[in-house]
């Protein structure tokens, strides 16, 4: 059992490294956020109440992030797991390696966030306070002390939470049909649409309310106020709301409806552009629509980062709102939300790379076809604006939403709502790190030499 | 003219670690291929013979030696200028993994015309219209690539191949996945691509197929064993079973046996 998992660690090390890292920085995040001493020195309820949010949030991000990286590693796998299967491996010990192998990457992970909450936090806090975002006095260091008792508690979550994580996909490996699996080409199965817009569907409409009131602080800051005092909507509530609209945004967009509709979604807005632009941009749109798990992967990583930044600046937002002094508040936020948006980038980053070597495939095909190296790096430049653009639209789609949604609730509570155009910073820093984690996996294709002269048309499969 | 010369060529494969030795994989191979001229490279696996056609190809450049295409130096090329020359010069289609996964057959049989240069995309069909049929896969036209046999997937690589007008064919394991029938049509489509003027070298393992060429180049361990002119498939199973072929393992200083 344990070599098995082994083996499955050999075959797909970044996914492992993806878990450890993930696994890392979500136990820093925790630690800080459990820390007392933080509780202390927010004092106020509706700190304690945001933190909360954040920690859940962080919680969340670690669970998607996990579950997305073991899923992409599971599609990308799926043929190892069809030749184990042939050999007399069980779908039950399929499933057992990789939740194995996700433990083991986790509790390593857990492990080495030891040292690093105990070595790096002063010297960072203090750095944070040289530079104004943390108070000088008392001592950042001092109350941003991480205490073992947090640590233990924080690594003991986030190794069962990557287990329970991990579940679904070492399912999905566990329901490999070796026959079909070794007949089909790299095609992804793609997911039943139907199910998934039915379960985003009942859950967006439930959450709808919360969605809104969180996304109204960005969309029209002066209606806010009147708002509240209508509903009854404290500060605290709507920093939790904000959080939880992000964390709704991210399972409906990335794990539900993403997998189901990435293809069509890109299909949908790349034919507003000319069919016959060029070879190359026709082959980038189709193969860029037939990779549901990178698309899926890239707007997880999008999903994330513009939840992060959206919620901090929320949390800006209610601070100014509440007059609070800005670093008894939102700069603790930035602080704690900087561990967890380092989850999501290194594990979107890293579920790149492992949908990267599906691409592979076209670029060297490509190549011994005779293609040009121009052409080669257009075909993989345009996947990546087709990502990019792709993981950003349902971002847009919601505010277009929660904006509209306002707007027409708006006149029923005697408010008036001026919608204003989206706050363009969150999708900016989003854009610009999926495209540079995209650029790095395009280089890394690029690099990778030929399968021909690796020794052997099979050597990198 | 000569279509193919190579002269000499030696490969080796690099090692899996830092510290385990290259692998020798083809050994002082010398050969030349006139246009129109169907050749047949065969021999036990292992042998070299896909990595003969790589190298022939530009896919691979060889550790020693020449390859030259039609009066042009591979050697001397830098890699863009020999990406082009294969765009435009050779036809190649591999054993397997021909296709792209996200292109219908259609799209994928057009993509090489598609890359040379700007073509009105009713001549386009028109071209894919005429090579799926000829292979016999019209019906699956408009089909993804996932939704067919590996035979079948072989078939549309062929048709792209037909719809390349290159002059030189390179084809590896061209009827491995199909049936007696349809491996001879493979091979009658190959001679009348020769029959235009072409050149087309297939690496092969059905040896009926081979025994079709005008010539069968026999390797063994990396070396030119045989070199035969209108094979005879009796002949071509003794070259490639009999008890002196030397295994590929014992290339340095295997004693080789000369033609019959």
């Amino acid at each position: 059992m344990i070599l098995l998992a082994w083996r499955q660690a050999l075959f797909d090390p970044r996914s492992l490294a993806a878990i450890a890292a993930i696994s890392l920085a979500s136990t820093l995040a925790l630690s800080l956020v459990g820390s007392a001493a933080i509780f202390e020195a927010l004092q106020a309820p509706e700190g304690q109440g945001a933190f909360g949010s954040i920690a859940a949030f962080t919680l969340l991000t670690l669970a998607t992030s996990v579950s997305s990286t073991a899923s992409l590693g599971v599609r990308v796998n799926r043929r190892l797991f069809a030749s184990w299967m042939i050999v007399g491996v069980t779908p039950r010990q399929v499933s057992q390696a990789l939740l194995v192998r996700s433990v083991v990457s986790a509790t390593a992970g857990a492990l080495l966030a030891v040292p690093f909450a105990a070595g790096l936090v002063s010297p960072v806090t203090s750095g944070y306070a040289s530079l104004g975002i943390l108070p000088r006095s008392p001592s950042p260091a001092e109350a941003l002390s991480v205490t073992t008792s947090a640590t233990t508690i924080a690594a003991a979550l986030v190794i069962v939470l990557v287990g329970l994580a991990t579940l679904p996909a070492a399912l999905s490996a566990s329901r490999t049909s070796p026959a079909l699996t070794l007949r089909e080409t790299d095609r992804e199965v793609r997911a039943s649409p139907l199910v998934r817009w039915l379960v985003a569907g009942a859950i967006l409409l439930l959450t709808q309310p919360p969605t809104v009131g969180a996304l109204l602080i960005g969309a029209s800051p002066p209606g806010v106020e009147a708002i509240s005092d209508t509903l009854g909507i404290t500060p605290a509530i709507r920093v939790i709301a904000l959080a939880s609209s992000v964390s709704l945004w991210l399972v409906i967009g990335a794990a539900i409806v993403m997998p189901a509709s990435a293809r069509r979604l890109i299909l949908l807005w790349t034919a507003c552009l000319p069919r016959q632009l060029s070879a190359t941009w026709h082959l980038a749109r189709h193969a860029a629509a037939e990779r549901v798990s990178v698309a899926s992967s890239t707007v997880v990583i999008g999903g994330i980062v513009i939840g992060l930044v959206g919620s901090v600046q929320g949390a800006v937002d209610v601070a100014r709102l509440i007059d609070a002094p800005p670093d008894s508040h939102w700069a603790e936020l930035i602080w704690t939300l900087g561990p967890s948006a380092a989850v999501a980038l290194v594990g979107g980053g890293v579920a790149l790379t492992i949908g990267r070597a599906a691409e592979e495939h076209d670029s060297h095909l490509l190549a011994d076809m005779g293609a040009s190296t121009i052409q080669r790096l257009s075909l993989d430049l345009l996947k990546v604006v087709i990502y990019t653009i792709t993981a950003l639209l349902p971002a847009l789609c919601i505010w277009a939403l929660s904006v509209t949604t306002a707007a027409l609730v708006a006149p029923f509570l005697g408010v008036p709502i001026t919608p204003t155009p989206p706050d363009a910073r969150p999708l900016i820093v989003a854009a610009a790190l999926i495209t540079v984690a995209n650029a790095v996996a395009v280089l890394g294709a690029h690099v990778t030499p030929s399968q021909w002269v690796r020794g052997g048309r099979d050597a990198h499969r | 003219m000569t279509a193919i010369v190579a002269e000499n060529l030696c490969l080796q494969v690099p090692g899996r670690t830092k510290l385990e030795p290259p692998r020798p994989v083809l050994s002082h191979v010398s050969l030349s291929i006139a246009p129109g001229e169907v050749v047949a490279i065969v021999g036990p696996s292992g042998a070299g013979k896909s990595s003969l056609l790589a190298c022939l190809a530009g896919i691979n450049r060889p550790t020693r030696g020449t390859v030259t295409l039609l009066g042009a130096n591979l050697q001397g090329l830098r890699r863009n200028k020999l990406a082009a020359f294969r765009l435009h010069h050779v036809a190649l289609v591999l054993q397997a993994d021909n296709l792209f996964s996200a292109l219908s057959c259609r799209e994928n049989v057009v993509l090489p015309t598609r890359l040379r240069h700007r073509v009105p995309q009713r001549r386009l069909l028109h071209t894919a219209e005429r090579a799926l049929d000829a292979v016999g896969m019209a019906w699956a036209s408009s089909d993804m690539p996932a939704t067919l046999s590996g035979g079948e997937r072989q078939r549309v690589a062929l048709a792209r191949l037909l719809a390349t007008p290159a002059e030189i064919v390179l084809v590896d394991e061209p009827t491995a996945a199909l049936d007696e029938v349809s491996s001879a049509s493979t091979i009658d489509l190959l001679r009348e691509r020769a029959a235009a003027g072409s050149v087309v070298a297939l690496v092969t393992h059905d040896l009926a197929a081979a025994a079709r060429a005008d010539r069968a180049i026999v390797l063994a361990g990396g070396r030119i064993l045989v070199d035969a002119v209108d094979p005879s498939r009796e002949a071509l199973e003794r070259w490639i079973r009999g008890p002196s072929t030397p295994q590929p393992t014992s290339l340095p200083g295997a004693e080789r046996p000369g033609p019959e």
